[in-house]
């Protein structure tokens, strides 16, 4: 079996060549090559150059798996993928990471939407204070004194 | 198609109220809620969470702290405005709180939300058993996919007819397991728990098929458990993996009479020549039923790939079951 590339476009013009097994880990790809969006190239106009190139990274990780082991891939190739995962997401900084989410979602490729969530979700919200998580996530407060006490009284169990 | 492609997004608050409800789905519920003094974008993002899960052994501080847990639930889940509730899992210690018809009413909204995963945890001393509504919201639920239910003696799940879908099931029966067992043939995954050993005049009927089941778990809680187990096997033509485990506090009161299927080669169940790959026994005590049980399975199971078998004697310090 011949091996196909496709080739992609980021939103400021940078051009990707990546094998079609990679490209379509994303389940948006796959549609815009029906779709004929473009003859050769493909272009994705949500998706910088530097985020795509990540987005490959990752698919490029994952496709090797899935095609070395098969169905019975062993426990330690998924403990290191797992390693891998957190390595990789452990590397970026804050704005990278939302537009990882972004494109993940975009692109629709689930294993790395479901990753970068859980990241968020354990590294900038779990076990932070209502402050902390303010100031990482770069949240405005934009209460009154007196609407956050009730928000918080109404929701009380929460906060134990 | 040129305009705004180049932004960089490096505030949360750029992110949709989709994509924050998504983030929220990854964190335990009581988490996901607190998040709602963050800021007025965030005050309601968790209501519209698909995954939920009240735990009252999270609640820590006073029994106040108990009762507004139980408050909000109460308050809360008929709010819950996620078109699509994934899951609900509920536990709760206390019986005074939550009443039959408020479960009843929260598993009608669930169930009408596509739940897949259902789990509720919860004593309810009043006299009156489950509502039969509750018994016929469950009965015939299309997409539940996984249910794990807790029975006492006096309740009337054990009616439950029929769940098309459900593919794995985590049960821990105290009587009538045979009524129960009947409702349930589209497992694919069972682990089974069955507290008393059956009434030998009804139990173990022919009849009962489970032709998707693949993996069995079964707990060896009292004795005659091997009656069950061949019971099972012997309807379980597809199944692939046998895990067995005993319980660390077994009530063995009777004395065990051997057991005639033994070298009956008439009853070999199906799957021993077809399907049945991997055993495992975790507790291995060496008894005779036990013995007997593995000649037997070890004489007929011809497609067996991989066995454990482990000691209880190496497990007493670390019985984490």
């Amino acid at each position: 079996m011949s091996k196909k590339n496709i080739v992609l476009k980021s939103s400021n013009g940078i051009i990707f060549e990546v094998e079609e097994a990679v490209a379509l880990q994303s389940e948006t790809i796959p549609y815009m090559i029906e779709d004929d969006c473009a003859n050769d190239t493909i272009p994705l106009a949500n998706v910088t150059g530097d985020i795509l190139a990540l987005v490959i990274e990752y698919c490029k990780k994952h496709v090797v798996v899935a095609d070395g082991d098969g169905g019975g891939s062993s426990s330690s190739s998924q403990e290191d993928l797992k390693n891998w995962d957190a390595q990789f997401m452990n590397d970026l900084d804050q704005s990278k990471i939302f537009n990882l989410l972004l494109a993940a979602d975009f692109l629709n490729i689930k294993t790395l939407f479901d990753l970068t969530c859980q990241f968020v979700a354990d590294t900038m919200i779990k076990g932070k204070s209502v402050e902390e998580v303010r100031r990482t996530l770069n949240i405005e407060k934009d209460y009154t004194s007196e609407e956050e006490a009730k928000a918080r009284q109404e929701n009380e169990w929460a906060f134990k | 198609m040129d305009e705004g492609p180049n932004i960089e997004m490096d505030k949360i608050s750029g992110l949709s109220d989709e994509l924050l409800v998504k983030i929220l789905s990854f964190l335990p519920t009581k988490v996901a809620v607190s998040t709602c003094i963050l800021s007025k974008q965030w005050e309601f993002l968790s209501m519209w969470s698909p995954k939920l899960e009240y735990n009252e052994n999270d609640i820590k501080g006073p029994d106040s702290s108990v009762l507004r847990f139980h408050d909000f639930v109460v308050k809360n889940l008929p709010l819950h405005r996620a078109p699509v509730v994934e899951s609900l899992i509920l536990t709760s210690r206390y019986h005074v709180y939550f009443q039959p018809e408020s479960i009843k009413l929260w598993v009608g909204i669930v169930v009408s939300r596509c739940v897949r995963e259902l789990s509720i945890n919860v004593c309810c001393l009043s006299d009156a058993p489950m509502p039969n509504s509750l018994r016929l919201l469950l009965s015939y639920c299309p997409v539940l996919q996984d249910l794990c239910i807790e029975r006492r003696e006096d309740d009337n799940v054990g009616k439950i007819v029929h769940m098309p879908m459900l593919e794995e099931a985590d049960i821990i029966v105290v009587h009538d397991v045979e009524k129960f067992l009947d409702s349930i043939t589209s497992v694919k995954r069972l682990s089974l728990r069955v507290i008393f050993t059956l009434e030998e005049e009804y139990a173990y009927r022919p009849g009962i098929v489970y032709n998707q089941l693949e993996h069995l778990k079964l707990c060896i809680y009292s004795e005659d458990w091997s009656k069950l187990a061949v019971w099972m096997l012997r309807n379980s033509p597809k199944l692939r993996v046998l895990n067995l485990y005993v319980d660390p506090s077994p009530q063995f009161y009777h004395e065990y009479h051997p057991i005639k299927w033994k070298n009956s080669r008439r009853s070999v169940p199906e799957c021993f020549r077809k399907s049945l790959e991997y055993l495992e026994f975790v507790g291995y005590m060496g008894t005779q039923e036990e013995r007997d049980f593995l000649s037997f399975f070890f004489k007929h199971a011809c497609c067996l790939k991989s066995t454990s078998i482990i000691d209880f004697a190496s497990l007493a310090f670390d019985s984490k079951f």
